[in-house]
């Protein structure tokens, strides 16, 4: 519960913010891209690397808990989509 | 039984009985939309009555005792097509001018602060809060049906009311991400201005600034099967504090 | 038939006054004029032919009514002045008079429309009747006392408060349209 204190004591949180990239209505390669720039900052800086959070906090806002259950599944299973190696 | 007569229809889109015109407007794209509409009726009307006298005028002055004599080789007109032709196209893009404007603006992206996930299904929405969770990795998520008629209290709106409703605060920039889980579906809500489809597979965001305090109302907008008009959508804006106050709740 | 009478040569207007008097004319002046004038085909058809066109037209068979026509077309390729009165109004009366598509709808006509229109409708309303007799009754909310507490839940809520029941200065009947309710 104390997360949500400190959370919501700034009012205007920018949540996820504006990407150019992804200007319109759909929104469903925007959640993907975030999900997949995490993982991959992960892999490539190590978990502790800040800014990887950021990608964190905007497919947390952005995804479908249950599309972020199914990925993190086919992660673990190896069936994950894109090789987020590279 | 000889009741057929007294069912008059409650139109649950609108909770004024035989309401024609919109809800209140309780967020500045619904404002805005109420303007165009306006805007477009007085062209309307404009075209209403110059089509209905010369149709008119027409009728009365070429009726067969009155004109038997008719003119079988008319077969040009080059003038009066002219006029026909770019006066409709003007008006159109005197039309055109704020719509586009107005769809522009409403396209525009706003830092929203809060985020709120919809998902449809059949036949409920079920609704996440993705920024808020408590330290053990549990969203605040539920699940909204509509309360049955044998649920109703004494005078709740039938087949509007529903067990958990959506709870924002006011003045607050929102951001839906609708989706869905099974079928097409379509979250409306009028008094915001908001409809947006909901497609399995796909993030549709939609933004909305709730002007005031209150309760909204809205359905379901895209047949999904059988429960279709039982979607229906309860949106409740409260303060700040109170908001809060509810989030602590949970 | 037409065809084998005589064609009348066109005579001038201040001799042609009544219908019995291009009847006057001799066969034989008839041929000669006839024989004199072949070139264009402006022969004034003759009364007789023309007489009573109004009662006569619908009973004539259509080859008799195509040939009349013809003629008459003939005719209207001169000057309009040089034609009789009666060829005139016959070919008015046979282009644009009330008969074939242009003919008046029988007495009557507008009675009937209105019955057959009205027993339509009674007989729409009857199916509806019907197959509403055997419908569920109307919901548990449609009374006046729930629509009462309607009103009162909305000015609660703040529903609708700027045009309808859920503002302070709203007067008028709100959500109320039903009677009350029924005793049980």
């Amino acid at each position: 519960m104390s997360d949500d204190e400190e959370r919501v004591t700034m009012p205007f949180k920018f949540v996820t913010g504006f990407d150019a990239r992804f200007p319109n209505q759909n929104q469903t390669k925007h959640c993907w891209q975030n999900y997949v720039d995490y993982h991959k900052c992960i892999l490539a800086k190590g978990e502790d690397f800040k800014p990887c959070r950021q990608f964190f906090i905007a497919y947390r806002s952005l995804c479908p808990a249950s599309w972020t259950a199914r990925w993190d599944d086919q992660r673990d299973a190896g069936n994950f989509p894109l090789r987020l190696d590279q | 039984m000889m009741n057929f007569f007294y069912n008059l229809t409650l139109y649950c889109d609108a909770p004024q009985p035989w309401g024609l015109y919109f809800q209140d407007s309780a967020s500045p794209q619904m404002e805005a939309l109420i303007e165009l509409h306006d805007n477009i009726m007085f062209y309307l009307a404009i075209i209403l009555f110059g089509v209905a006298w010369i149709m008119i005028s027409i009728i009365r002055n070429y009726v067969s005792n009155k004109a038997p004599i008719s003119n079988k080789y008319l077969n040009h007109g080059t003038l009066i097509e002219l006029i026909w032709t770019i006066t409709p196209a003007l008006i159109l893009i005197l039309i055109a001018f704020p719509s586009f404007k107005l769809l522009y603006l409403m396209d525009e992206v706003t830092d929203p602060s809060l985020t709120v996930f919809v998902e449809g299904h059949q036949w409920y929405w079920s609704y996440q809060y993705p920024d808020f969770s408590n330290g053990d990795d549990e969203e605040l998520e539920f699940d909204s049906y509509l309360v049955p008629e044998s649920d109703l209290e004494e005078g709740a709106l039938r087949m509007l009311e529903v067990d958990n409703r959506v709870i924002l605060p006011e003045l607050t920039h929102v951001r839906f991400i609708i989706s869905s889980g099974d079928v097409i579906h379509s979250y409306a809500c009028p008094a915001l201005g908001i409809k947006c489809d909901a497609y399995p597979g796909r993030l549709n965001q939609i933004s909305v600034l709730i002007n005031r305090e209150g309760s909204f109302f809205g359905q379901c907008s895209e047949i999904c099967g059988i429960l279709h008009s039982s979607m229906p959508i309860v949106i409740e804006s409260i303060s700040l504090e109170k908001f809060l106050f509810w989030l602590q709740e949970q | 038939m037409l065809r084998t009478t005589p064609l009348l040569r066109q005579l001038p207007a201040t001799l042609q006054t009544s219908r019995t008097a291009a009847a006057s004319l001799t066969p034989l002046a008839r041929k000669q004029q006839s024989n004199q004038q072949q070139v264009r085909c402006a022969h004034a058809i003759s009364n007789p032919t023309l007489a009573n066109i109004e009662k006569r037209w619908e009973a004539m068979p259509p080859q008799e009514q195509a040939d009349l026509w013809m003629a008459l077309r003939d005719r209207m390729k001169v000057d309009w002045n040089e034609l009789t009165l009666q060829e005139k109004k016959a070919a008015y009366w046979i282009a644009f008079g009330p008969h074939g598509p242009r003919a008046q709808a029988p007495p009557g006509e507008g009675t009937k429309i209105f019955i057959y229109t009205i027993l339509g409708v009674v007989a729409a309303g009857a199916l509806f009747g019907f197959t509403r007799y055997f419908a569920r009754g109307s919901p548990r909310s449609m009374n006046k006392e729930w629509q009462e507490a309607t009103n009162e839940y909305m000015k609660e809520n703040k529903i609708e408060p700027i045009s309808f029941v859920g503002g302070e200065d709203y007067k008028g009947p709100g959500a109320v349209q039903s009677g009350p309710k029924p005793k049980e």
